[in-house]
């Protein structure tokens, strides 16, 4: 009972925290907002073109919203559980095949 | 201190003396032997005491079974040999490969895809591990198959037309199956999606349709090879019959000169008449043996001296069918005359004896010096383990030549050329004839 109130509040202060950050009301998902390394370029080159599509297209409208000074109206903010990370994921291999080659030049 | 700058050279050519006599020690037998594994995979090991190993391991995957839809998969698949997979990544693969000096290659044909390793003896453990990581469990990424397109361009880039003929020779002949061709169509290159790779590689590349042949070493590691390998096990079943058509295709590529293949249906790969048949291809002419000489050839001869030209015999022998005929260079102007005499020997059908003769003893040794360089061998080993379920060591097959008669060749001859002619050619077609005016 103690963990499923603990996961229940660790969950709603995670909702919470998503909504103060304010990106989702500019209709962003989280790995929009990723600072783009060299690792993110390279993921990036790995997604679908659609998917780079759609993030571009998010992107554009979020800076033309913030060019006008206005948000989203509600119902289009993005929700947390419809925020589906769909970068992260390949970052991290990225990030492992970079540290697996650092690691045999240093050995090499 | 003199003498002893005296002693020093003697003591050293004391000892190359020695090790020299301790080498004859290593030449013995070469022990050929094979099994298939319980699950159904071919293994053959040619136990030869070369200090270089190779190791092929052949699927049968090449572009025959590809689908009419997906034209170009074998040609990706052979090229994608390397990039990361399920077990290891493509740059890891490559370093570990490059540290112990193993080299991986990855070779087709119409039938067969060869993964080749050559490795030293020292370092076989490690260096089949990585062909194993490399052959099983491919993944084909997307975006590495996009980085590896120049790769294919250059490979489609690089054909010579001589091999454009041969290819268009064999759409011709059969039109599907056999027919399709090695390479990737220009317009295909980009197209070929990770998800069609990977059906067509875990129908194809699975125990029942793999064989693992082993040059320079004995078959307990060649069978640890072929059980250490991840494959699927599905048992893809490929139910079409190679017909042969025969006809003609040509494309027009400009240049001075005409490279025509024509052929008529040859003998299936392992029969005596596909052998019978390579000793008449050679017969024919393989272009002159010393440099700038003349060819001293039937062909070559019947030609005549029209300029720079080179006419060879050209038999292949598949599991179903095969091809027997002439491939042919030539300046455009000649072409008529060449291409038509060229013909003429294939529907005449009879060769000297004195070109058999030689025939023989030039494919003699073309195999026995193929079979020096062990990687050719290895891959020999692999698709006689496919045609014919068993492996015939370089010097048997050899021997099998030697016992061919005069009647067997002849009778292989006249029974090829009671076919149609089937012809492909590239180049400055400008006065090549059609296949009915031969």
């Amino acid at each position: 009972m103690a963990f499923r109130t603990t996961a229940v509040a660790l969950n709603n202060m995670k909702k919470w925290a998503y909504n103060l950050s304010g990106f989702n009301k500019y209709g962003l998902l989280r790995d929009d907002c990723l600072h783009e390394t060299e690792d993110v370029t390279e993921a990036l080159r790995r997604l679908p073109q659609h998917v780079v599509d759609e993030r571009n297209f998010r992107m554009v409208r979020a800076m033309q919203l913030s060019l006008t000074k206005t948000i989203l109206p509600k119902e289009e903010w993005t929700k947390y559980e419809e925020d589906q990370l769909y970068l992260t994921p390949i970052v991290e291999q990225v990030k492992k095949e970079r540290e697996e080659r650092e690691n045999w030049e240093k050995i090499y | 201190m003199a003498s002893k700058t005296f002693v020093t050279p003697l003591v050293r050519h004391v000892t190359t003396r020695g090790y020299a006599q301790a080498a004859p020690a290593l030449s013995r037998e070469a022990r050929i032997s094979k099994t298939i594994l319980p699950n159904k995979t071919f293994v053959a090991a040619l136990d030869n005491g070369s200090p270089v190993t190779r190791v092929t391991i052949a699927f049968k995957a090449g572009s025959r079974y590809e689908p009419q839809t997906e034209l170009g998969l074998a040609h990706v698949l052979r090229s994608a040999a390397g990039l990361s997979t399920k077990n290891s990544s493509a740059f890891i693969t490559a370093r570990k490969l490059a540290q112990i000096g193993a080299s991986v290659s990855a070779s087709g044909d119409r039938e067969f895809v060869y993964y080749t390793l050559e490795t030293t003896n020292d370092n076989v453990d490690e260096a089949v591990s990585l062909l194993s990581k490399l052959v099983s469990g491919q993944e084909f990424r997307a975006w590495e198959l996009t980085d590896n397109i120049p790769r294919l361009q250059f490979d489609i880039a690089a054909l010579p037309p001589q091999v454009r003929a041969v290819d268009l020779l064999h759409k011709a002949a059969y039109r599907r199956g056999l027919g399709n061709s090695l390479f990737i169509s220009p317009k295909k290159i980009g197209k070929i999606s990770s998800e069609s790779l990977q059906h067509y590689a875990s129908n194809l590349l699975t125990n029942a349709n793999c064989a693992v042949a082993v040059v320079g070493d004995s078959q307990e590691r060649a069978n640890m090879i072929a059980q250490n390998l991840q494959l699927g096990s599905g048992n893809f079943k490929f139910d079409s019959d190679t017909k042969y058509y025969g006809g003609e295709l040509r494309k027009e590529m400009g240049g001075d000169l005409a490279h025509v293949a024509l052929a008529v249906q040859g003998a299936k790969a392992g029969t005596p008449q596909a052998l019978a048949l390579a000793v008449a291809a050679k017969a024919l002419g393989s272009g002159p043996v010393t440099k700038w000489g003349a060819s001293n050839s039937p062909l070559a001869k019947a030609i005549g001296n029209v300029g720079p030209f080179a006419a060879a015999g050209f038999n292949v022998a598949y599991s179903d069918s095969g091809l027997f005929g002439v491939v042919l260079s030539v300046p455009k102007d000649e072409a008529n005359n060449a291409v038509k005499i060229c013909g003429s020997f294939l529907k005449k059908a009879s060769l000297s004896a004195d070109a058999v003769k030689a025939g023989k003893s030039q494919l003699k040794v073309q195999i026995l010096s193929e079979a020096d360089s062990g990687t050719s061998l290895a891959e020999s080993l692999a698709a006689q383990g496919f045609y014919t379920g068993s492996v015939k060591s370089p010097s048997e097959i050899a021997k099998d030549i030697d016992a061919l008669s005069a009647n067997d060749i002849q009778s292989a001859l006249s029974s090829a050329a009671a076919n149609k002619i089937s012809m492909g050619a590239a180049g400055n077609l400008a006065f090549v004839p059609y296949v009915d005016e031969l």
